[in-house]
């Protein structure tokens, strides 16, 4: 007997209707719910229908799988026509734009399925929303977090200011790797390079960064707390979840800037609050993967591991 | 306005669809919209439910679908050619006659690939009335290399150089393996049908008149496009315009929702029947 495919929609607080695909196992074997969650602005299917893939691969294992589009992305209402900055918009999501679309998602599979335990999954901008919705949510039994973004992003976030080490020192390698190579002359010569970026990588400092930008997102809370660009919610929001016994696994690409940003802004700040938590939190690299996992072999890697945490769950 | 999500069959394989249907009883044409290839087809999502609405909202019903192993339909990207592309256009174009209820003429939308696959697929057929065409893509061996330069692109980002080069992936192409592009993998027959996809194939197959939109979208104002210029000469009853807008089927700087300039030259085309 084959597994179900069918789209549904529900509506979210706002009386949004939101689109998703639900898929149902041939023979339900589990209890625990698993639900996609937007990777930034891309819809339900995710980056080279990722989240195809790993629905079809979960739902192989027994655990419904809900993948839908939070208001005003993919096929659901709302979120206008206006066109938006792109930082802007992210910075949003990672203060929470769709915690409540998540509730929402949750509360019809409670009602449609019979489904009270989840998993919230999702790469970048999902995996945020995740963590934040599984913070409020006693329905959340785990995080599956793919590529978490550490940091808060807003047009009025000088990004550069704070670029981890790492990534700096990956950028002072390709831009010398570059010395001898025409093309990168004329870029740099027809002021097509990134000048900020590229001096910061080679003489390093932090005074060649803007720095905060006024008002917006970044406020006076987000300098208290870190005094630099990393999401205030973030620790808080990870330590509540694992506090409340719920399981996290974050997965990232090794050659992903949000792994570099993850180690130097959030892994190094708390190593040893996470030591009280090792049961419950794991972390995955994938050697030299990108932050989409773009070739096979790196999703195979990111698919088999995220099963396999998975079937951790009843 | 009501918005229907549904599967229908082409070939035995579950597509997926949404029927967008305008409120009250008058009816006017329908479309059928055929979207981008790939990556650009995530990036350009909103545009396309965005007009599909906007569409719907001045009467005409809409219908939007994926091709098999993209979006949410059954199957693997590696299961679909070109072929393919062009015999689920014409099965969702009878699937809008039948849900709609009404047998008669529809028009086709397409973006980018999909709108050399709108071409393909209205060729020899009555079904189709009009052909809006945004930005089609006319050098199909130019567009092909673009692909395999994603590809080199992501190798120098993550292993600082490039390991494979363009020559060696289709040598691997043509022993049956797939290249990896943005993450999907590219079959042979894919890039094989993309590659000999030129004004030649295009115009023979468009050769039967229709009323046709060809819209290039330009970042600058006033830049000339000798490609469009030379698929308006081959599909007969074309009419070219250009419109101001960002190449909203990448990754670009906006969160791109609407295109005005786009839809309103559309719109214009259409109920001002320059046709």
């Amino acid at each position: 007997m084959n597994a179900e495919t069918k789209p549904v929609v529900f509506e979210n607080r706002s009386g949004f209707r939101l689109f998703g695909i639900l898929d149902l196992p041939a023979a339900r074997k589990r209890e625990t719910g698993v639900v996609f969650l937007n990777p930034g602005i891309k819809n339900r299917v995710g980056p080279h229908r990722l989240y195809v893939k790993m629905a079809r691969r979960f739902v192989g294992l027994g655990y419904p799988v809900l993948r839908f589009d939070a208001h005003g992305l993919g096929d659901s209402e709302g979120g206008g026509d206006e066109n938006e900055i792109l930082e802007d918009f992210f910075g949003e999501v990672e203060q929470g734009k769709f915690v409540g679309d998540t509730a929402a998602a949750m509360a019809w599979m409670e009602r449609e399925v019979n489904i009270r335990r989840f998993v919230l999954a999702g790469l970048c901008g999902g995996a945020i929303t995740g963590l934040l919705a599984g913070v409020s949510e006693r329905r959340v039994s785990g995080l599956l977090g793919i590529g978490i973004p550490v940091i808060l992003n807003g047009s009025d976030i000088d990004a550069a200011a704070y670029m981890p080490q790492e990534e700096l020192a990956s950028l002072r390698q390709m831009y010398l790797g570059r010395v001898t190579r025409l093309r990168a002359w004329v870029r740099f010569f027809t002021l097509r390079s990134s000048y900020r970026i590229l001096l910061k990588s080679l003489f390093g400092g932090k005074g060649l960064g803007r720095g905060p930008g006024r008002g917006g997102s970044w406020t006076a809370k987000h300098r208290e707390c870190c005094g630099d660009n990393t999401n205030p919610l973030f620790a808080p929001a990870l330590h509540r979840l694992l506090e409340d016994g719920k399981r996290v696994f974050l997965i990232f690409g090794g050659s992903d800037r949000l792994y570099f940003e993850f180690r130097e802004k959030y892994l190094r700040r708390h190593t040893e609050m996470l030591k009280m938590f090792e049961e419950r939190f794991t972390l995955k690299i994938v050697e030299e993967a990108n932050h989409l996992f773009t070739f096979r072999q790196w999703q195979e890697s990111l698919f088999a591991s995220a099963a396999s945490w998975l079937s951790l769950f009843p | 306005m009501k918005e229907t999500p549904f599967f229908f069959l082409n070939r035995g394989r579950r597509l997926f669809g949404v029927l967008h249907e305008p409120g009250g009883k008058s009816r006017r044409e329908g479309f059928v919209f055929c979207s981008a290839f790939a990556e650009e087809k995530l990036w350009s999502h909103r545009v396309m439910v965005g007009f599909a609405r906007l569409l719907a909202q001045r009467g005409h019903p809409v219908m939007r679908f994926d091709y098999l192993g993209s979006g949410d339909s059954e199957g693997d990207f590696e299961d679909a050619t070109l072929e393919t592309m062009v015999s689920d256009t014409r099965c969702a174009l009878a699937t809008f006659q039948e849900r709609i209820g009404n047998p008669g003429p529809v028009n086709l939308l397409g973006l980018r690939l999909g709108a050399s696959i709108a071409v393909f697929a209205a060729s020899g057929s009555e079904a189709v009335k009009a052909l809006v065409l945004w930005e089609p893509l006319v050098d199909g061996a130019g567009y092909a290399k673009s692909l395999l330069r994603i590809n080199l692109a992501t190798q120098a980002a993550v292993y600082g150089n490039i390991l494979e080069n363009s020559d060696r992936i289709v040598s691997r192409l043509n022993t049956g393996e797939t290249a990896n592009i943005d993450g999907y993998e590219m079959t042979s027959a894919m890039y094989r049908g993309i590659s000999g996809m030129g004004l030649g194939a295009l115009s023979a197959f468009g050769f039967s008149a229709r009323p046709s939109l060809i819209v290039a979208i330009n970042r600058k104002k006033g830049a000339r496009r000798p490609d469009l210029e030379k698929l308006q000469r081959c599909l007969r009853g074309a009419h070219l315009h250009e419109v101001q807008e960002e190449p909203f089927w990448k990754e670009i700087k906006l969160a791109y929702r609407g295109a005005p300039n786009l839809f309103d030259l559309t719109l214009r085309w259409l109920e001002h029947d320059e046709r």
